[in-house]
Order: C-alpha cells, then structure tokens, then sequence
C-alpha cells in the first residue's frame, strides 16, 4: 500500500475537466458524469443493495463534486479516484445509517466494521469498480475478446468460432487488452 | 507477439505445450517480465464481481442551477407568537425527540453531532439538493439535504462546518423571506465538522425559496440570528 501518493501528470482531459469544475461550469460536471457516471452508479447498487437508494446516493455524490470542484486537484488523483472517494464516504454514510434504532451502545459503527460490512469491504469494492471502469476505457475489440473470456467463460477457440475471427486475432487482441489494462492499472495506481 | 503466451496466461496449455513454454520462458527473460506483467490483471478479471460487467446506466444529474437566493433574514423581525410556536430549541428538541422514539414514531430531532435518520430506507425517495456556503461563515463547508415529502421529513447531511462552539448550535430552516420562515429545528457539529441530521417538515417545502443553515448563539433568542452558513434554493419538485 502506497502510504504516500505520487505526483502524478494529468492527461489535457483531465486538466480541462479540472479547470471547468474550478469554474464551475456546468458542462464539466455533465462530461464528469458521463466519464466515471456508471461506474459510481454500480459501485452503489452493488454496495447499498437497492437502486432507489443508490440514486438517491449517487445525485449526493455529483452534488458534492460540483461543489467540491473547485479543490480538485488533477495532479493528485485521476477524476475517477477523485469520484469514487466521494462514492465511498457516501456509501459508508448511507450504510451506517441502515442500523436499525435503537442504536446499540456499543457503537452501530462497531457492528458494520466488526462484521465484514465494513469501511474494508467498501474499500475491496471501490478497487473492484475502479477497475470495471477501465475495462470501460479498452477498445471495443479488445475489451469484447475479454468479456467473452473471463465474463461468458469462452476459450479462445471458442471465441473464434462464435464471432468467425481468426484464433491468432483473438490471441492478439486477448495479450493486448490484458496489456493495455495494465498500463492503464499503473497509471491509476501512481496517481491514486 | 508470442501467440503462446494468452494460451499459457488463460490456462489453455497442458502437458507438454505448457512444459515447452515454460522453458522458453526460462531462456526469454523479457517474454517471462511480459507474462509475470500481466498475469495479475488476468487474477483480477477472474476475481470480477459479474455484475462488474455490466454497468448499470447513470441516473441523471440533479438540478444545480441556482435560483436568487433568499435574503438572509434580519433578527427580531417576526411577532413573539410565531416565535413561540415554530422555533424549536435544543432542550426542547431533545425532549420531543425522545417522546417521538419513545412512541415508536421512529423521527426526531436529532442533537449532538453524528446524526441518523432512523429509517430503513433512508432517503430514497426524497428530492436531493445542493446546501452551498453562504459568505462570510460558509467558508469551505457543503452539504446536501434530501426532502421526502411522501414521509414528511428532511435528511440533512453536512460536511466541513465548524464544530459548535460551547453552547452554540446550528439550526434549520425553511425560508421566504425575513418574515416568512420556518424553523425545522437544531443540532451541534462535532470536532469532524460534519453532521447528518433528520427532521420533521412542519410545513410544505415547496411553499419556501431556501433551505437554510444557520449558526445560533445560546442567548434564549429564538429568531433567525442572520449568520446563515449554507442555503440551497428549493426548486418545487
């Protein structure tokens, strides 16, 4: 675990994303949205349980982005690591609020950290959707070839005959989409 | 590129093809660094949660427009009589939130810092709306603020206040103007600055121009004292 985040150098995008949320203009927040959108909203479904929370959840989320922006510091963290943050504080809020009353003295924070729904679990989910986001960002081709493999549970064999490719296309964009997941993996990870 | 090196990452060699391979990887130092570089996105994609895969749609951004906002209403403008019946107080609140509970109503105004809003639910349901700081007291704080007038309550969550100071506390409220508002009632910030607070809707919101934060002095006054620290304009629903 890194303790220390690296400073990390923005791509243009997400320097003009940063520079529109400074000035609050409102087109920044909707090319936020529709950037990293999805994937607070999944990473919310699956942790709240219930869409109609989730939501409700998520319009908190961009609303604190929005008035957030400003401090958004692009050489910090990547706009999804940005996100997700706010994601995961408003997930664990919501989360402890489902507590039944009356409240334990104890501590109904001590009843989810202590029993596996914890700030822990939240953060395994956040890495998990990070990393659903990326396979987002693949080429169509790339990210199909490995959808069909490690979601439909496909050979690469089998992938060739049901979408009529050559076995060494399928082989190629395979090594290339797990390539190029990777480059972007370590890219996040030097500026989360 | 090695066609044998997706075979060998996704399991797809055995026997003896995996044994040549793995000579050749012995005597290929940069194909060995590739397969060694991508064998833990390979751990990670079969380790994905299913429903990873498919991204649910995004919900629509929520309106952040602001209307004009309301003006911050001058203290001692409203008659004693509207005083006594709309404001709540801290010691007041607390015991009308124990008589709530305590009756199983399950709302309350909640005092004391960390909040909740006692539902299992939550606020969904509720129309979301942004509290931005008002100068000069706002300073860098935020909040949202969920109305669910099916339930006839209010979640406010705040974030970045200063923590009450001893005997202050912040109070909530539904604005028009310095002779039209409402009080919704009270709470204190602890040392985090932050706060999640639920409380009943005396009144309809959609009948106010503002939801509106201020910070109160324990001097028994229990007008607007017009240090308001975060508003959010009330489009109706």
């Amino acid at each position: 675990m890194a303790a220390v985040p690296a400073v990390r150098s923005p791509s243009p995008a997400e320097r003009r994303l940063a520079d529109g949320l400074g000035r609050r203009d409102e087109a920044a927040l909707g090319d936020l949205h529709a950037l990293c959108g999805r994937t607070v909203m999944g990473f919310l479904v699956r942790t709240l349980g219930n869409r109609a929370t989730a939501e409700d959840v998520f319009q908190q989320v961009f609303l604190e982005a929005w008035q957030r922006g400003p401090t958004y510091d692009p050489g910090r963290a990547s706009p999804l690591t940005w996100i997700m943050a706010i994601a995961r504080s408003r997930g664990i809020d919501q989360l402890r609020k489902r507590v039944p009353e009356p409240r334990d003295p104890a501590g109904s924070l001590a009843l989810l950290e202590g029993e596996g729904r914890g700030d822990a679990v939240v953060d395994e989910l956040i890495e998990r959707w990070r990393f659903a986001h990326l396979l987002g960002q693949l080429p169509e081709q790339e990210a199909d070839v490995l959808r069909r493999r490690f979601y439909a549970g496909a050979t690469q064999t089998e992938i060739a005959d049901s979408t009529g490719m050559p076995l060494g296309t399928v082989k190629m964009r395979m090594v290339q989409g797990l390539g190029r997941l990777r480059d972007m993996l370590d890219a996040e990870e030097r500026g989360a | 590129m090695n066609e044998r090196l997706s075979d060998y990452l996704l399991g797809e060699l055995e026997g003896t093809d995996r044994e040549r391979f793995e000579a050749e990887l012995a005597r290929d130092p940069a194909l060995a660094a590739e397969a060694e570089r991508l064998r833990p996105v390979v751990t990670r994609l079969e380790s994905l949660d299913r429903s990873a895969w498919e991204l649910p749609e995004a919900p629509a951004l929520p309106p952040i427009t602001p209307r004009e906002p309301a003006a911050a209403p001058e203290r001692e403008r409203r008659p004693a009589w509207w005083r006594r019946a709309l404001v709540v107080r801290p010691l007041a609140a607390a015991t009308l939130a124990v008589v709530l509970l305590a009756l199983g109503v399950g709302a309350g105004l909640l005092l004391g810092g960390d909040g909740g809003d006692g539902g299992d639910d939550g606020a969904a349901g509720g129309r979301v709306v942004a509290l931005d700081p008002v100068e000069p007291l706002g300073g860098a704080a935020s909040g949202t603020a969920t109305i669910s007038a099916k339930d006839g309550r209010a979640t406010v969550n705040v974030r970045g206040l200063p923590p009450s100071a001893k005997g202050d506390f912040y109070e909530l409220w539904l604005l028009n103007t310095p002779d039209d508002l409402v009080s919704l009632g009270s709470f204190r910030v602890p040392a985090s600055g932050d706060a999640d607070v639920t409380v009943p809707l005396p009144a309809n919101p959609d009948a106010f121009a503002a939801l509106d934060v201020s910070v109160e002095p324990p001097d028994g006054n229990p007008a607007h004292s017009s240090r308001s620290v975060l508003r959010a304009p009330l489009a109706p629903a």
